[in-house]
């Protein structure tokens, strides 16, 4: 009885939050946006974050040409003030304010159409620049890349150790010895190369990923920049989606893929409902990915795994990676962690 | 101007934005044409100026691993018994990030002039000169605030570290400087080098290598 009932309420609730009204939702969810990733300047955050929180409590403000030109101002002044650190879906987000700033200066009745096109544009023309870039770089091409990140980045630790089998321990060291390699000159080491572990575990992941990535990222841009159709609608949809949850679940980059989720939602046409709940579905799921869920999958793992308690416990320190280099320094087997700037 | 241009004045010719007008597309290209000339002048400042492709708004992001952290500094204070490593202070943390993101002999020259007027001490070695010369003081003696500035000449030796440890060497500048006179490194000049690593996939290995360098030698003043 209760099955019925939930499968009766849940495409009711779908549809429901499919018919949205773009034009309320896509702002606010920028705004929500941009007070999540407000720049750190002072001079920049502190009137940003006024004029956002102001957006909220008076809604009608988020619908003015000039409330987004002044935002688009302050983002664009942030990042060219701070170039060196900005990453790129700061410069999307502000070319989305700029987007909505030119969207609301047209008469309500095409607003929305303009909004799908350039939304689309923006997507499309962001995955081919991104997929430009991979194919005309060699290392990227030849699996390097992701070797070499697989390897040393501790955000994709948990992907190399489940897909790959590298281990914790082996992972930890390439880090460390990198670190030696940028920052151990200042406790009088100079070492200018290093050898790292792990190659055949991840050699096999890295090629597999390079051509996923460059694949799905391709398919991406081409459906986006394509002319709009109802082949095309479904196919860019569903590849989108496709891209994120698979993607962020291991690159933790959250305003990337909010950004994308919000330009895809932004893309949808009224006829598109269950695409729009889909969106709105996996900026939740960006955030969910955020908590710690990976050592928790891998806690409960363990514990259904190993039968003796006494053998975890032992074990635990030498696969965390966290807990071996503090336990080593405490015992004064290897000095305090070399920091090294990002 | 700004309201003609973004059509704030709509109303007085609605024909004028209808779907497919030049009006209209010219606000849904208004965006993607800057992304297209950012990213434009992005790949120019890549093929030109070294740098990175992973910032400067190009979405070259996650395609190399010549991203920022691959370039590194490494600064030397040179004094008449022999070279101390010292990091980067954190006040100079966005010219270095600046320049690792983009690097320029002349931004490298300029970080080298900036580490050139900071007065280097050894804080270990002031609070030796400190305890020293309050050493023979009686416990109950009133202490103020001429004990924080040790006699210059006191000569004591430089804290150097155990083999492994970090060398614990500050800098200061502007009415920090003469807090910290009496422990100040007898520095004649520094020397900063820019060095890059490159993963060599072949091999499994992280390989170095300095691409410049330059010293500047400390004025007399300080």
């Amino acid at each position: 009885m209760s099955a019925k009932i939930w499968a009766k309420a849940i495409p009711q609730l779908a549809r429901k939050l499919g018919d949205v009204n773009l034009m309320q939702v896509v702002p606010l969810l920028t705004v929500i946006l941009l007070l999540t990733t407000a720049p750190n300047i002072w001079y920049l955050r502190t009137p940003l974050l006024v004029l956002c929180i102001t957006g909220l409590a008076y809604q009608d403000m988020l619908k003015r040409t000039q409330f987004w030109y002044i935002v688009a101002t302050l983002i664009g002044a942030t990042i060219y003030l701070n170039w060196e650190s900005s990453d790129n879906h700061k410069y999307l987000l502000c070319y989305w304010c700029l987007s909505l700033c030119a969207v609301f200066s047209l008469p309500t009745k095409i607003q929305e159409e303009a909004m799908h096109r350039t939304s689309r544009l923006l997507l499309g023309l962001c995955m081919a620049f991104a997929v430009a870039w991979k194919a005309g770089t060699f290392e990227y091409m030849n699996g390097g890349f992701f070797q070499y990140t697989l390897l040393l980045d501790s955000r994709f630790e948990y992907f190399a150790r489940w897909f790959g089998g590298a281990s914790a321990v082996m992972l930890a060291d390439n880090r460390e010895l990198r670190d030696l390699l940028v920052a151990g000159y200042l406790r009088d080491i100079t070492v200018n190369n290093v050898q790292l572990g792990g190659y055949s575990a991840v050699a096999f992941l890295a090629q597999v990923t390079t051509w996923w990535t460059i694949l799905i990222e391709t398919a991406v841009a081409v459906l986006f920049l394509l002319p709009n159709n109802r082949w095309t609608a479904i196919s860019r949809n569903s590849v989108l989606i496709l891209f994120a949850t698979t993607t962020y679940v291991f690159a933790t980059v959250r305003g990337f893929g909010w950004m994308l989720m919000m330009l895809g939602l932004a893309q949808c046409s009224k006829k598109e409902s269950g695409f729009r709940f889909s969106y709105i579905a996996v900026f939740l799921l960006i955030q969910l990915y955020m908590l710690p869920i990976q050592p928790l999958i891998e806690r409960v793992g363990k514990s259904f795994s190993t039968p003796a308690p006494c053998c975890l416990e032992k074990d635990a320190p030498a696969q965390t990676p966290t807990a071996t280099a503090p336990a080593l320094e405490a015992s004064g087997v290897v000095p305090t962690s070399l920091s090294v700037a990002g | 101007m700004f309201c003609e241009f973004f059509g704030a004045v709509m109303n007085e010719n609605e024909n004028q934005f209808a779907l497919g007008s030049p009006s209209f597309y010219r606000r849904v290209w208004l965006a993607p044409l800057c992304l297209i000339l950012v990213a434009g002048v992005h790949f120019v400042r890549v093929m030109t100026l070294d740098q990175t492709q992973w910032k400067g708004g190009g979405f070259g992001m996650f395609s190399t691993t010549d991203s920022r952290s691959a370039r590194f500094l490494r600064a030397y204070l040179i004094t008449d018994t022999g070279e101390i490593p010292v990091d980067i202070p954190s006040r100079l943390q966005k010219q270095e990030t600046e320049f690792r993101a983009a690097p320029r002999k002349s931004q490298l020259e300029f970080l080298a002039t900036e580490l050139a007027n900071l007065r280097w001490y050894s804080p270990n070695m002031r609070w030796r000169k400190i305890v020293a010369q309050h050493a023979n003081q009686p416990a109950d003696a009133v202490v103020d605030r001429k004990v924080l500035y040790p006699s210059k000449l006191q000569s004591l030796a430089i804290d150097e570290p155990l083999a492994g440890e970090r060398w614990k060497i500050e800098a200061t500048r502007g009415r920090h400087a003469d807090r910290v006179d009496s422990a100040a490194l007898p520095i004649t000049a520094i020397r900063l080098e820019y060095w890059k690593y490159q993963y060599d996939s072949g091999e499994n290995q992280l390989v170095a290598e300095k691409q410049f360098d330059v010293v500047r030698n400390v004025s007399e003043e300080l």
